[in-house]
């Protein structure tokens, strides 16, 4: 089937922007770091908060850091340029 | 109304906060600050161009366009205000996440946005230009150019009224605070900053409110716990969905299941999520037509699960709270309102750090849903109203600086409505329901046009203008008269929620009976002028070999399954 897409008014010109999922994980992985810090904290010092034997901080804290830092390292500019110039470096058929 | 409601609450209870914040809090909500800031000046370098600054270049994927069009709808005053309707009404509430959401949303993704975006317009009292002329656009361009920035106003106002009464702030400190730095942001980076900013609160939202299920769930003793216990402390039916509406008086919203389904599902959602500017804007910002299909029925799937963050902290705030929540008119010394059980729940289970990521979670809220508002303003009255109007023939570049004016005006004139507001507090109420007046008729007149070719430019201004002529009416009638609401909600046992549902219903079988009336009498326009903008004439399509999995239909028969199994779980 024809594309007729090509008729559309669509330009992508900003492919080299970082994308906003790198925003997110930067900062995600900032605030599961903090969080993990009090949650940390908290084994000493325990918030007057309802179940905070569950150590709500601590789990908040580990699963925003895996989150973030996954997101960080997956969109990270460095790795799409590793990605670009491994792609550039192969044979073309 | 749930709007007037908080503020009422926040103004009766000025004294005192609910949340106290630490250092980890603040930095949290610092470091979104500087977050926003930066994102706002890395993205000024790509808005060069009025389509980079309007429509993001028309670069977003399905994704990002998708989770932008859910969060442009997710403000906090929408989350504590629809946690406060579960408290109030049950998982009723739930009906306004569902019903209200899924099939309308389809219903843009499958049928509407094909003539969105083929037909290469920049919004939809664009659309309206082509399909029924300059007259309809005016009418639709002008209304929402000035509600969008009322509403931003009246949003900065609660937004920071709340901020007061939670965190203990300074009114004025709020407004200009966040008000300045979407004011930044906005006039750097466009629509390309409104979007990255949406996407980010999505995220904190769900992060910043989850641990309120996880942990009241757990408290609770899980869903029969939490059922036995709402048993024990309320009478009525507040954990079934439609068993208890076949009367208007067997549920605690005083609402028959026609008016749901009808009122609500089918024409106040489709008003609302395929004819409001303020979120179609992020699916036509989509990179090609399969992509801006399918951001809304990926907004959907989302959709589908808000309930799980919004309302059943409300149904938790019920089953666990030691204390009982009044009405917000009832507030005195030592009383909570129904709109505080969101905050109540987060200070309830979140200690330091997480609690700052709740509270930046509903500060993110506030300000990108100013930003929503700011840049579909700012789109609208450039192109709908500016170029049209008062300079047609301006360059691009001139289209540009017109739209990062727009963007520090629109915020201006929102400070303004925010300051008016605090000495006029009944402009609020009327500016609620003058924005209510428009969704019906205006759904009902694009729906046509796009779906029947013989309406007509008059049809569709007629039709437009009597639909909301006699919204209004309706309106002024029951505010006169309350008693007439048996008339308009067609039972004496109604309640005012009833009085939206089935008001927004009549203006819409108005709008269709003049549009279809006139129409039949009128001119039409030539078929040649109706390319890309009626069904049968629509030249481009997205049927390029693509897997199955990544076709809309797919995607839209998944959803609609999850939404029959939710029905069926709760009924």
């Amino acid at each position: 089937m024809e594309d007729n897409n090509s008729t559309l008014h669509v330009h992508r010109a900003h492919h080299e922007m970082l994308p906003v999922w790198f925003f997110i994980g930067c900062l995600l992985l900032f605030y599961g770091l903090v969080i993990l810090f009090v949650g940390i904290r908290e084994f000493h010092h325990p918030p007057a908060v309802v179940l905070a034997g569950y150590h709500a901080s601590l789990w908040g804290g580990i699963f925003l850091t895996v989150f973030g830092g996954g997101f960080t390292i997956h969109f990270s500019p460095r790795r799409k340029r590793k990605e670009n110039q491994g792609a550039s470096d192969q044979p073309k058929r | 109304m749930i709007l007037a409601n908080m503020v009422a609450a926040v103004e009766l209870q000025s004294t005192g906060r609910l949340i106290s914040l630490s250092v980890p809090d603040l930095i949290i909500i610092v470091a979104y600050f500087a977050m926003v800031l930066g994102i706002g000046f890395y993205l000024k370098r790509y808005a060069t161009t009025s389509d980079d600054f309007f429509m993001a270049g028309r670069d977003m994927t399905a994704w990002v366009a998708g989770l932008s069009f859910l969060s442009a709808n997710l403000g906090a005053l929408e989350l504590m205000g629809w946690a406060a309707a579960a408290y109030q009404y049950g998982i009723l509430a739930t009906h306004f996440y569902w019903i209200a959401a899924f099939p309308s949303m389809v219903f843009l993704g499958l049928v509407m946005m094909p003539f969105y975006y083929a037909s290469n317009t920049h919004s939809v009292p664009g659309y309206l230009q082509l399909r029924y002329g300059e007259a309809t656009r005016t009418l639709s361009g002008i209304s929402f150019a000035v509600m969008t920035v009322l509403m931003s106003g009246i949003n900065m106002y609660a937004m920071a009224l709340v901020m007061q009464l939670v965190l203990g702030w300074n009114f004025h400190f709020s407004i200009w605070v966040s008000s300045l730095t979407v004011a930044i942001y906005v006039t750097l980076g466009g629509l390309y900053s409104a979007i990255f900013n949406e996407v980010l609160q999505f995220f904190l939202i769900w992060f910043g409110a989850l641990s309120i299920p996880i942990l009241g769930m757990i408290e609770a003793g899980g869903w029969n716990g939490l059922v036995a216990k709402i048993h024990e402390r309320v009478q009525g039916d507040y954990v079934h969905l439609w068993a208890p509406m076949s009367t208007f008086s067997g549920n605690p919203m005083g609402v028959h299941w026609t008016g749901i389904v009808f009122g609500l599902g089918g024409v106040i959602a489709f008003g609302y999520w395929t004819t409001d500017f303020l979120v179609v804007q992020r699916a036509m910002a989509a990179k090609d037509l399969r992509s801006a299909r399918l951001a809304p029925i990926i907004a959907s799937y989302f959709k589908m699960l808000v309930p799980a963050i919004v309302i059943l902290p409300g149904l938790l705030g019920i089953a666990v709270l030691p204390f009982k929540l009044v009405p917000a008119n009832t507030v005195g010394m030592g009383l909570h309102s129904y709109n505080e059980v969101l905050p109540l729940m987060l200070a309830r289970y979140c200690g330091p750090g997480l609690l700052g990521l709740g509270v930046t979670a509903l500060i993110a809220g506030f300000m990108s849903g100013m930003a929503g508002n700011v840049s579909a303003f700012a789109t609208v009255w450039t192109y709908d109203i500016y170029q049209p109007h008062i300079y047609k023939h301006g360059s691009d570049k001139h289209y540009l600086l017109v739209g990062r004016w727009c963007t520090i005006l629109g915020v201006i004139a929102s400070i303004g409505t925010a300051y008016l507001v605090t000495h006029f507090r009944s402009i609020m109420d009327y500016m609620q329901a003058l924005v209510s007046f428009f969704i019906a008729p205006l759904g009902a007149t694009v729906i046509i046009g796009m779906l029947w070719k013989r309406a007509t430019p008059k049809g569709g201004f007629w039709g437009l203008l009597a639909g909301t002529l006699s919204s209004v009416g309706m309106y002024a009638v029951v505010t006169i008269h309350p008693d007439a609401l048996r008339y308009v909600a067609l039972s004496a046992q109604a309640k005012p929620i009833a009085d939206d549902l089935y008001r927004a219903l009549w203006s819409c079988i108005i709008c269709i009976v003049v549009t279809v009336g006139v129409s039949l009498f009128t001119e039409p326009k030539p078929i040649a002028e109706l390319k890309n903008l009626v069904m049968g004439h629509l030249s481009a399509t997205d049927e390029e070999v693509v897997p199955l999995y990544k076709r809309p239909i797919f995607w839209a028969v998944g959803v609609a399954v999850l939404f029959a199994t939710l029905q069926i779980v709760f009924w």
